[in-house]
Parts: C-alpha cells; sequence; structure tokens
C-alpha cells in the first residue's frame, strides 16, 4: 500500500514539477529573445521582470473560447494538443532527478524513450491533418519528415553512451559516469549530433520547419485556439525541457556534482545541467536562420547518420583497445 | 578534404554569429518603458495644429481661410465676424482630428502667426466627437510647451 | 504489376497567400500553386492597399499632393517626395538653391539606408532569424530620430518642397549624422557575423530565384533587383540629378542574380550611400533652403517626366498641367509593382521556403504596389 501511495507521491510530484517548470521555460523564452534582441521582454506582470506573465497567459488561454472550426475531422482534432503532451510527460518517468529519486528505473530506459519520442510526431501529424487546412497539411507533412530523419541520428547517438555505460538504464548511466568521467568528454561528436538531431526533434529553430512562421503561418496549429493550442505550446517547452533533461543525464552526468561540490544537493546540479542545455537552445535559437526542408534531410542523411556511425565505431575501437 | 574543410568552415560561421548574439545578450537593453519612460519629442516636431493667442489671450485668427485652402484633408472649419474694433476675428474655428494627416500646410499657408504645431502625440479618445477640437481647446492647447510655428525656409 | 507510379494520386494545390500571411510585406495575396512543396505557378493579387492616390493627385493643388505622396512608398517617403518635386520643378523651370540641392541629396541617401535598415530586418525575419530585425532597428531609429528632428515626423516627413526643402537642417544635425554612420559601420559588420556570413543564409539564398541580366531588362527591373543581375543601371550615375555627378561613389553589381547577390548588392549600397552622406556634409554650401517659388503655383501647360533612384528602384513621376493649380494628371512609376511581376518568374520551380525568401529579396512594399 505505502509503495502505491509512494509512486502516486512520485508521479504528482514529477508532473507538477513539468508543468510549472513549461511554464517557467516559456517566460524564459521570453526574456533570453528579448534580452539577445536588445528588449525587456514581459515586464508588466509581476514584479520583477514579469515573472508572472506566463501564468496570466494560461489562464488567459484556459478562458478563452473553445474552438473547433465547423470543417476539421473532429476526434483527430480533439486528440491532437493531448498526444502532444503524452511523450512530453512519459519521458520523465524514467529520468533520474537524484540518487533514488526516479519514478520507474526501467532497466530498458534509454530504448523507452527513444519510443516514446516518436509519439511527438503523432500529435503534429493528428493536429496537422485533422485541422483540414493547407498551411497544416504542408506542415503535418513536413514534420513526418523530419522527425523521422531525426530519430534516427538521435538514437544512434545514444547508442555510444549504452556502449561505454553498458546499460540501458539512466541510473546506471549516471553511476557510469561518476566512475570514469562525464560522457560529453568521450563522446564529443556524440553530443553534438544528439545537440542538433535533439533541436530538431523538439523543432525549434534553425529546424522548426513544421511551425515555420514565416511560411507556414502557424503550421499544424494553425486552427487550434485558446486551451488546445496553450497545450500544443506546453508540449512543446515539456518536450524541450525533457531533451535537457535526457542532454544532462547522458552526457553531463546527471546529479553527479561536479569538482566534489557536494554541499548542494543531486536535484539541485541536476536541474542547473537541464537549464544549462535550455539555455544553449534558446542561444542557438535565436541565432539562426531557418533551413530549408531538403537541407534538413540532407543534413541528417548526409553528414548526421554518417557522423553517428563513425562515431560508434570510434567507441567500439576505443573500448576495445583501453579495455 | 574538400568536405571536411566545408564542414569546418560552416561550423566557423556559425560560431561567429553564436558569438554576435552572445555579446548582445550582455549588453543593455534600448527598450523604452513606455509611459513611465518618455523620450524627448525635438523642437517642432509635428503634433497637430494649435491657434497661437496674443498678449491678451485673444487668437491672432482673423479667419482669412488660407489655412483652410492649404489643407489637403479639408479638415478645418473657420468662421469670422467683425470684432469690435471693426477687425475680422475669428469666431469658430474647428480642427476634425479623425482626418488631419499632419502635415504642417496650414501652419505654412498662416500670414497671421495664428497657427502652430504642438507636440502632442497621445490623441486617442472614446468618443469620434472627442476629436473635433474648437477653438477654445486649441487656443488652451496653443498656449502650453512643445508649440512651435516652422514655416518653409526656416531654420531650426 | 500495375505501376505504382499509375495509383499514386497527384494533384496540384492552390494555396492562397496572404493578404493575412507574415510574410507577404503588407497585404499581397499570392496565389500560389503548389505540387508538394514545389511552386510551379504564382499569381499575385494586388489592390488590397488601393488608396486612388493617382486620382486624388487630381483633386489637390500642386502643394497639397506632396504629402500623400509620402504615404505611397511609406518606408523611403523622402525619395517619393523628390521625384514628384523634380517632375513639377522640371515643368516649372525652377531654380533650386545649391544647398537645398544637397540637402536633399543627403536626406534621400540617408532614406535610402533607412529603407535598406528595413528590408534586412525583414527579410532575416522571412528566412525565420528574428534577431537580426531588432539590431536593424536599433539603427534605423537613431536615423529616424535624426529625421524627426529635421522635418518633425518620424514616417510621412513631408520635407521636400517646391523650389527647395521645408526649413534647414538643425544645428547638430551633422555630429549627430557623422555619429550615426560610425555606429552604421559597426551595425554592418555585426548584420555581416549574424546573419549574411552564416553558412545557413548563404545556403537559403545562393542559386535561387535566378534572375538573368537579359530577363531583368525585358521585364523592366531597374534598382538592386537589376544590379544584382550585373546590369550597372543607376540613375545617380548614369542620369545625374541633383547634384549626384559631384560626389565619388560605386555601383554595386552582381553578377549571378540570385538572391544572395540582392542581398549584397543593398548591403554594399548602404554603404556608398553612407560615403555620399559623409561627402556632402562635407562640401554642403551656405545659403537658402528655398528658392525663388511662385506663390501660387501654377505650371505651364505642358507635361514631364523625372526619375530617382529610389532604395528600391527607379521611381518615376509623370505630371501633365493644363496650367491650372491642381495637377491635371500623376502618374507614378513604382519599382515595386514592376518587381512583383518578377515573383512567378523567379520563385517557379522552387520550394515555399524559397518562394517566401524571393518575396523578401526584391523588397516590395505594397503601400507603392497599389498605391
Amino acid at each position: 500500500m505505502q509503495a502505491v501511495l509512494w509512486s502516486v507521491l512520485k508521479l504528482l510530484i514529477v508532473l507538477t514539477f513539468i508543468l510549472l517548470n513549461a511554464m517557467l521555460l516559456i517566460w524564459l523564452e521570453r526574456k533570453v529573445s528579448a534580452w539577445i534582441q536588445l528588449r525587456l521582454g514581459p515586464m508588466r506582470v509581476g514584479r520583477p521582470q514579469g515573472w508572472a506573465q506566463s501564468i496570466a497567459d494560461v489562464l488567459k488561454l484556459l478562458f478563452k473560447e473553445d474552438i473547433v472550426p465547423s470543417r476539421v475531422d473532429k476526434v483527430l482534432f480533439v486528440l491532437g494538443p493531448i498526444i502532444a503532451f503524452m511523450p512530453a510527460l512519459m519521458v520523465w518517468a524514467v529520468i533520474p532527478f537524484g540518487p533514488n529519486f526516479v519514478s520507474a528505473d526501467l532497466n530498458i530506459g534509454v530504448l523507452y524513450i527513444a519510443a516514446i519520442g516518436s509519439i511527438g510526431l503523432m500529435s503534429i501529424f493528428t493536429g496537422g491533418w485533422g485541422s483540414n487546412n493547407k498551411w497544416s497539411l504542408i506542415s503535418a507533412m513536413r514534420s513526418a519528415a523530419q522527425l523521422f530523419s531525426y530519430e534516427v541520428p538521435l538514437v544512434l547517438a545514444l547508442i555510444g553512451v549504452v556502449m561505454l555505460a553498458g546499460s540501458l538504464s539512466l541510473t546506471d548511466i549516471i553511476r557510469a559516469q561518476q566512475e570514469t568521467a562525464w560522457y560529453i568528454l568521450y563522446q564529443p561528436l556524440g553530443f553534438l549530433v544528439f545537440l542538433i538531431a535533439g533541436i530538431a526533434e523538439v523543432n525549434r529553430t534553425p529546424f522548426d520547419l513544421s511551425e515555420a512562421e514565416s511560411e507556414l503561418v502557424a503550421g499544424w496549429h494553425v486552427e487550434y485556439s485558446g486551451l488546445r493550442w496553450a497545450m500544443y505550446f506546453l508540449a512543446e517547452y515539456g518536450n524541450l525541457l525533457a531533451l535537457s533533461a535526457l542532454a544532462a543525464t547522458l552526457f553531463l552526468g546527471g546529479w553527479t556534482a561536479p569538482f566534489g561540490l557536494d554541499f548542494i544537493p543531486p536535484f539541485v546540479w541536476f536541474l542547473l545541467k537541464t537549464y544549462l542545455f535550455v539555455f544553449v537552445a534558446m542561444w542557438i535559437r535565436w541565432t539562426f536562420p531557418r533551413v530549408r526542408i531538403d537541407q534538413l534531410m540532407d543534413l541528417s542523411w548526409k553528414f548526421l547518420i554518417p557522423v553517428a556511425l563513425l562515431n560508434i565505431a570510434l567507441t567500439g575501437i576505443g573500448i576495445t583497445i583501453f579495455s | 578534404m574538400s568536405y571536411v574543410r566545408n564542414v569546418a568552415n560552416v561550423v566557423a560561421t556559425l560560431l561567429v554569429g553564436l558569438r554576435v548574439t552572445l555579446r548582445e545578450w550582455f549588453s543593455r537593453s534600448i527598450t523604452l518603458q513606455y509611459p513611465e519612460q518618455r523620450w524627448e519629442l525635438p523642437r517642432g516636431y509635428r503634433g497637430h495644429p494649435v491657434l497661437l493667442s496674443d498678449e491678451e489671450g485673444k487668437t491672432k485668427c482673423t479667419a482669412c481661410g488660407l489655412c483652410v485652402r492649404a489643407c489637403p484633408t479639408d479638415v478645418i472649419t473657420v468662421k469670422g465676424a467683425k470684432g469690435e474694433d471693426g477687425k475680422r476675428v475669428a469666431t469658430e474655428w474647428v480642427l476634425d482630428m479623425s482626418r488631419c494627416i499632419q502635415c504642417n500646410l496650414c501652419v505654412e499657408a498662416c500670414k497671421f502667426d495664428a497657427l502652430a504645431m504642438s507636440d502632442r502625440y497621445e490623441l486617442a479618445c472614446y468618443r469620434r466627437e472627442d476629436l473635433l477640437y474648437d477653438m477654445d481647446t486649441l487656443l488652451e492647447l496653443g498656449r502650453g510647451d512643445g508649440v512651435a510655428a516652422i514655416t518653409v525656409g526656416d531654420k531650426l | 504489376m500495375t505501376s505504382a507510379k499509375q495509383e499514386l494520386h497527384r494533384e496540384e494545390m492552390v494555396i492562397n497567400m496572404g493578404p493575412q500571411h507574415p510574410s507577404t510585406h503588407g497585404v499581397l495575396r499570392a496565389v500560389v500553386t503548389l505540387e508538394g512543396e514545389t511552386v510551379r505557378g504564382v499569381d499575385p493579387v494586388i489592390g488590397y492597399l488601393h488608396r486612388c492616390f493617382e486620382k486624388i493627385c487630381e483633386q489637390k493643388t500642386w502643394t497639397q499632393v506632396i504629402p500623400y505622396t509620402d504615404r505611397t512608398d511609406y518606408v523611403a517617403a523622402l525619395t517619393n517626395e523628390l521625384a514628384y518635386v523634380l517632375a513639377v520643378e522640371k515643368l516649372m523651370g525652377l531654380e533650386v538653391p545649391e544647398r537645398a540641392q544637397y540637402i536633399r541629396v543627403i536626406m534621400a541617401e540617408l532614406q535610402r539606408i533607412a529603407s535598406h535598415l528595413l528590408w534586412f530586418g525583414t527579410f532575416g525575419n522571412d528566412l525565420g532569424a528574428f534577431t537580426p530585425f531588432l539590431y536593424a532597428f536599433r539603427e534605423r531609429e537613431t536615423l529616424i530620430d535624426i529625421f524627426e528632428k529635421t522635418t518633425g515626423a518620424r514616417l510621412t516627413y513631408n520635407y521636400i518642397r517646391l523650389g527647395g526643402v521645408r526649413n534647414d537642417l538643425p544645428a547638430d544635425f551633422e555630429r549627430e549624422t557623422l555619429a550615426f554612420l560610425e555606429k552604421l559601420e559597426k551595425g554592418l559588420e555585426e548584420y555581416h557575423n549574424l546573419l549574411i556570413g552564416n553558412a545557413i543564409f548563404e545556403y537559403r539564398t545562393k542559386g535561387l530565384g535566378v534572375l538573368t541580366a537579359e530577363q531583368a531588362v525585358a521585364w523592366g527591373a531597374s534598382g538592386p533587383t537589376l544590379r544584382a543581375s550585373g546590369v550597372a543601371w543607376d540613375l545617380r550615375k548614369s542620369e545625374p540629378y541633383l547634384v549626384y555627378d559631384r560626389f565619388d561613389f560605386e555601383v554595386p553589381v552582381g553578377q549571378k542574380g540570385d538572391i544572395y547577390d540582392r542581398c549584397i548588392c543593398r548591403m554594399k549600397e548602404m554603404e556608398e550611400s553612407a560615403k555620399i552622406v559623409r561627402q556632402a556634409l562635407e562640401g554642403l554650401p551656405e545659403g537658402d533652403v528655398v528658392g525663388k517659388v511662385p506663390r501660387v503655383i501654377k505650371p505651364p501647360q505642358g507635361q514631364a517626366y523625372a526619375a530617382v533612384e529610389a532604395p528600391r528602384g527607379e521611381l518615376g513621376c509623370f505630371v501633365v498641367s493644363d496650367g491650372g493649380i491642381k495637377p491635371y494628371r500623376v502618374k507614378w512609376r513604382s519599382p515595386c509593382f514592376v518587381h512583383l511581376q518578377l515573383l512567378d518568374v523567379i520563385a517557379r520551380g522552387e520550394l515555399v521556403a524559397d518562394f517566401i525568401a524571393n518575396i523578401g529579396s526584391i523588397d516590395i512594399i505594397l503601400g507603392e504596389v497599389d498605391r
């Protein structure tokens, strides 16, 4: 009984954690983009620095009229935002926040994440197709091609890490890193591929082709408004956070404290590393122009996948030599 | 080999871009927090025409109608009558701010220095009728700061 | 075995881009035929910003037309005024004092810089890079402040008058302008580092939207759009007006006529404009800013055409007078209208994303297209 309660409690904690963080991320994105662009960003709602802006926005969106356009495929249209949220939440089940703080320490954690990640595509596709709008149709097709192509290098980049750690469990991977060093040092190529493919996975500039505001207006969520749109929006940031947490876990040693700074709790270290990656993603987003769809494909199939394969080969050679 | 050089080149240009944004990230923002902070308007800023008054506080306008003819959007209505001293004075001078394009042509047309441009720029109001500025309002605004009459050939 | 190709249902999709679309630069509506993501045809629909400019001019006196010209190409209002005023002055044979001519050149070139800065920002936006927009506007803001001090307005200046300009330059104009030009130099370097020199930018623009020199001439392109194709035609050099023949500047020319060349041409033009402004400020003579102008403007019967090198190309103004106080006819030859027709030529066969880049690269202002 106690075990059940404990896991329910852990689940609730994780859920609130994600939602709060997603909102924080939205605020942060606005602030970071503003700082980069010589602006101030939100300043009015909540002082200092307009911290309550996201809360106000979510409240506003909650109270908006729920519009389902008459010509849409209702089932798909309603289903889209719900599916969008699923992978962003489910990934967190296996991500360890601290030494003994993980919802479900699956022994196939990495595999599970790779599988869950693909669901994100479904939400964009159902939403884009169900909207019965030409813009969102193009967007859905683009994102299908994009996410499908980038799953491959993403998973290939993870293989190097798994080879080093000898386990698919995320907790084991962190422990393995504690024994040696952070895997970003052993796997710079793998990290690069993971970074690029990851940013493409979560649809951010320069790979935000399915949203592509200047081309496709808003992409797959062009017909969405109110709460449904808010769910897509929160899911986008939930995904970013999940990706960052994954990067922190796999390449930056998760909750491990660096340089023997043990007095800071592991949970804080985990968050710090996650947010480091978030900042990098934001920095990249507000610097580069968007690539084109065929260039995106080229990048994946002609550059990332060969590099990822090379990385696997090098890792294999390295393991054979040094062990 | 050229492939590797190409990749290196691409990465280099991307890093240069990242450096620019990183530097601006920590530079000062240029946002002005309107309405708490306001910018300084230069002399001669063209808000909208106002009426100038003489020492006694009466209008200098003689209702000659030059401004009415100069106005490209026909927003000025003037009526005049003979005053006590026999000279013509304006009794009514209405500006329809909803159509005024703030072009300064009326000020340039006026031969009696009765018109100037004010530097008001917050012109929003709730009712369309409020955009009809009558003579008293315009005279009052003409006594305020930031009023300048710049005509053709002036030095600033 | 039935071929898979036969069973595959193929269909062209007609998509309505605009008038409400983030990248149509105002209210352009383009009916685009797509096959997948490939553009098979573009049909620009215009008229959403039509304000009867030419007809209104016939109802206004010769002076009253000037503020209306501001509102055609609202990004470069000063050059519009210049085209109209030059045409009327030609008709009347008005003498313009030297100082006024220099001021006109300075203002026109500063206006070119302001307009190109705005183009740079929005073009970055079209490509999905949002940050350059703000950086470009930082510089443009300084420039607009200078305009505000000089003309009293930030966008619709109504500054250039028949026989000269409205008022003299403010006292610290020279200092502020030179400070701005220095700032611009730094800005241009930053834009290059951030966007123009970026590898993604090159991939998105090189070899796309190609307009050959023959096509460009045949379609009547002008300005940077023409020069990018390798035709060194600049009215300031080839048919100098005002005092442009006294200044030393170059006309940047591209080679391939692709989007990238058009961008580079504009970026270099800003540097050249800065050069001209520096020279003009140095040689600025003393004197009046308005010549002798009759009280009532009544040009003699006849017609005149004057063209200026506006930021977007050859901006021509044709005026006909019947000897009255109002123009009999004002015809506007706007570069954007011509360039808009090029869309189908340059964008056909490319992807949707390139189509957006193409719209951005010809730098259209719908206010001028529709008028």
